[in-house]
């Protein structure tokens, strides 16, 4: 009786998984996330417009003004055209996903891709069970996520809940749990999704102070936890400086000897080499104002070949990063930091650029 | 642990193979450590109220069933009823008496003795209105010789711990519950068929309906001020809907879990959208506790057998109750009290005008152009009015949590809802309400909305599982898969708390 029983579950489970993975192979990655829809359609459509795209989360998306490095670079005759495809709410892993997708669309021209070491694949929960989360993991960034948790330092229930995490969206995703409205919304309403998401220069650089002036991510009668973490930042001066004292502290304990999370390195330079078989070259960036440990990051980042690191985190170097004026909420940048950061990594950028850029013919 | 959890999911296989797999004299028990697993599973101090409940009333119902006297029956009574209604109202009601007492005193500007209400701070046991009001049950019955005491603790204990209706009903009789846990239940496989169908028709009232619904009267209710006129009304009715989906459908899982152990539980909803009258939505809704309140307390105040005021006053009386007994909150009680004013109206009406006229012509022209699906309306136009009381003070909570800068009372909700639900040449903020989660979330709302009201016409009163699973095995596969992908797919999953836990 049992067997019959099982039987006629895994039958009735079988049909819904076949009808769901039908469903997932006529999907682009990217169906459950309106910005990621938009981001990426614009690049598909303009790809060959660009020769380097930055990956990453918001720290990219909100801190990275392609405009500014274009034009540093154009007028040291380096013939840099960049997109910033980068996200809110990416990890780590997530970005590598962004990075396999992005590769997929054809783009001759595409030379240099930035990839941001900036998170762990931590997360916070209140994303889980959305449709925005739960499209962004397939197998491969499950794995991915699972060869990289076991090997952080934090407790045995931390890292076993977010293994759970992963294994349970990847899951959802598979089955579009809960989520048959949102592919719809996709199929049927994708081109009326709101562009704003590209910035003002259609760049994919959007900074929060702009996001501020026009809320078409949340509920207009609404107060926006985006204005929100601004008033907290603001009024919490204690809690700014000890996130700045902490992240000093990681920077000044920081030796060539500390160990690099052998995973996270190994995922890093798997994403090096396959870039560089296709001829693209690739840059790390280590950004200021991450939630992560920098004692963390730091090692990862400093394990990357030389040259293709680029390092704009450092508060003893960078203080102003830190600083109330430039700072939008405690993990960001304002428009001002923003233009600081992109001129910074420009600076940074041009010698690692002009010996290739003059040595052609 | 929710029945829409994948805790539950785990939970229910798992029991289910132990219950059929031990001894059939050895079910009982099973039944019993089940119940108290899933109830600790909210907290496991839960279950020390639970096992006092139990113990209590299984001692009264001993002692009762040991003495002729009525006097000493009569003690054992209060003492059972002392004990659960103290559980009841130490937990659910002390700090809306404590409350009320304060603002009574303060209007007098005389000081309360009790300093600081620390007690409002204890988290109410999960379903404990439920819990008691079935146990309390037990001993009434005992007490009145309708049920015969249970002699054996164990058999007791899977009583007051059957799971499936523990925590959210229906509140289930010794009289027909305890007979059936006496009795050794073997593997079914009609019976699983019956409740996996009736507990998927449940989820899928839940997940698909309920919790897609409270978008939007959420949403209704938090922008009180803003809306009016067809607005108003059309909120009111999602969020009967929602209730209606949310409870009846916790209620299918329940019968339909329960059925799966080859165990019957009384039906708690029969088709109220169908009623013809407020009397009789009132057999359709909630119909275990309805029955528990006419049985206990309608009947013992006298019932329709009383002069006119004095059965006015128990109509009355009773939905007082009921508000009371669903929350412990003023909106809550006068919400079931204007029902309960209706039905007294109506049964005035009934009394006095429809005798004298029903042998006139007028009458029977009255009866003809007025046909059932208008009485229908009629009689959930006055519900929907009620109701909207209802979820006012969870409104106001839910308000001042999220700007406790700038709290509101619950008046302040209500007065302008109530206001604006009579400008009927208006329907404000409309047109951003039901957009607001877009055209696609609309769209599914209502396509299974009506797929709900075309489901329920076509079977009737006859049981949804018993309607389907009569029909060939073709048609039955589709529904199971149609079924199923609807849960899957278009179920809400990230609104996981059921609105009647809070009761």
């Amino acid at each position: 009786m049992i067997k019959q029983i099982l039987y006629k579950a895994g039958i009735l489970a079988g049909i819904i998984l076949i009808l769901s993975l039908v469903m997932k192979f006529t999907l682009p990655f990217y169906w459950g996330d309106s910005t990621q829809t938009v981001k990426f359609e614009h690049y598909k459509k303009n790809s060959e417009q660009y020769n380097a795209v930055y990956m990453g989360g918001s720290l990219e998306y909100r801190h990275i003004d392609p405009s500014i490095i274009d034009s540093t670079l154009q007028k040291n005759g380096i013939d840099f055209r960049s997109y910033n495809i980068a996200v809110d709410g990416h990890t780590f892993v997530e970005q590598m996903t962004d990075l396999d997708e992005m590769l997929k669309i054809r783009n001759p021209n595409l030379k240099y891709v930035f990839i941001s070491i900036s998170s762990e694949p931590y997360f916070f929960p209140a994303n889980l069970h959305t449709s925005k989360w739960v499209c962004w993991h397939n197998a491969t960034s499950t794995y991915r996520a699972l060869s990289i948790i076991p090997t952080l330092e934090d407790d045995l229930k931390t890292r076993l809940k977010f293994c759970y995490f992963y294994v349970m969206s990847w899951v959802e995703n598979i089955l579009k749990i809960g989520f048959m409205p949102e592919v719809m919304q996709f199929i049927f309403q994708k081109d009326t999704y709101e562009t704003g998401y590209l910035g003002n220069k259609k760049d994919g650089f959007y900074p929060y102070d702009y996001e501020e002036h026009r809320m078409f991510m949340e509920y207009q009668w609404e107060d926006t936890l985006i204005r929100q973490s601004k008033r907290e930042y603001e009024s919490n001066a204690v809690k700014r400086d000890s996130l700045t004292s902490e992240v000093r502290k990681s920077f000044e304990q920081y030796t060539d000897k500390d160990e690099a999370n052998a995973a996270m390195v190994k995922l890093c330079m798997e994403a090096y080499n396959k870039c560089k078989k296709m001829g693209i070259r690739v840059f790390f960036v280590l950004p200021p104002r991450a939630r992560t440990n920098y004692s963390l990051l730091l090692p990862v980042f400093h394990a990357m070949p030389d040259d293709a690191k680029i390092e704009v985190a450092d508060p003893r170097k960078y203080p102003k990063y830190y600083a109330v004026d430039y700072g939008y909420n405690f993990h960001h940048l304002n428009y001002r930091g923003a233009k600081l950061q992109s001129h910074e990594m420009a600076r940074q950028l041009l010698p690692l650029l002009q010996p290739a850029e003059t040595s052609a013919p | 642990m929710l029945f829409n959890s994948l805790h539950f999911f785990l939970f229910f296989p798992v029991f289910c193979y132990l219950y059929f797999a031990v001894p059939r004299r050895f079910q009982h028990m099973v039944l019993a450590a089940g119940g108290y697993y899933f109830y600790g599973s909210f907290s496991p101090y839960f279950t020390i109220i639970l096992l006092t409940i139990t113990c209590n009333d299984f001692i009264a119902g001993k002692m009762m069933d040991a003495t002729d006297k009525i006097s000493q029956k009569k003690r054992w009574l209060f003492l059972s009823m002392a004990v659960n209604l103290g559980i009841l109202f130490t937990f659910k009601y002390i700090d809306f008496v404590d409350n009320n007492i304060r603002d009574l005193l303060g209007l007098l500007h005389i000081g309360w003795f009790v300093p600081e209400p620390w007690f409002n701070t204890w988290v109410v046991p999960v379903g404990v209105s439920f819990l008691t009001f079935q146990s309390l049950s037990y001993t009434i019955d005992v007490y009145k010789g309708v049920t015969k005491a249970e002699q054996r603790f164990s058999y007791f204990a899977a009583f007051t711990a059957f799971w499936p209706v523990m925590v959210n009903g229906p509140i289930e009789r010794a009289r027909n519950l305890l007979p059936q846990l006496h009795k050794e239940h073997s593997f079914d496989y009609s019976n699983l068929q019956q409740g996996l169908f009736r507990m998927g028709w449940g989820l899928f009232k839940k997940v698909v309906i309920a919790d897609r619904l409270a978008f939007y009267v959420n949403d209704m209710y938090a922008h009180y001020n803003e809306v009016s006129g067809w607005t108003t009304w059309l909120g009111a009715f999602f969020f009967l809907l929602q209730v209606y989906c949310d409870f009846s459908g916790y209620s299918d899982l329940a019968l339909g879990g329960a059925k799966v152990l080859g165990i019957d539980v009384m039906e708690n909803f029969r088709r109220p959208f169908f009623s013809k009258n407020l009397a009789d939505f009132w057999t359709r809704w909630h119909i275990s506790l309805s029955t528990w309140l006419t049985d206990y307390v309608f009947f013992y105040l006298g019932a329709y057998k009383a002069k006119s005021a004095k059965v006015v006053f128990n109509v009355i009386f009773v939905l007082a109750i009921c508000g009371l007994w669903h929350g412990a909150n003023w909106p809550m009680v006068i919400s079931f009290t204007m029902v309960g004013c209706a039905m007294a109206i109506r049964y005035l009406w009934q009394n006095n005008v429809v005798r004298a006229i029903r042998p006139s012509n007028t009458y029977k022209l009255f009866d003809k152009y007025f046909p059932d699906w208008a009485h229908s309306v009629v009689t959930i136009l006055i519900f929907l009015f009620c109701f909207l009381l209802f979820r006012v003070y969870s409104a106001q909570m839910a308000l001042n949590a999220a700007h406790p800068e700038n709290p509101v009372s619950w008046t302040a909700i209500a007065a302008p809802l109530y206001g604006n639900l009579f400008k009927l040449h208006t329907a404000n903020y409309l047109t951003e309400w039901l957009l607001h989660k877009g055209t696609i979330q609309l769209g599914i709302l209502v396509f299974f909305i009506v797929v709900l009201f075309v489901v329920e016409a076509l079977t009737g009163d006859r049981k949804i599982e018993q309607v389907v699973l009569a029909k060939n095995r073709n048609f039955r596969w589709s529904i199971y898969i149609v079924l199923l992908a609807c849960i899957v797919w278009f179920g809400v999953f990230n609104n996981t708390t059921f609105v009647y836990f809070q009761y």
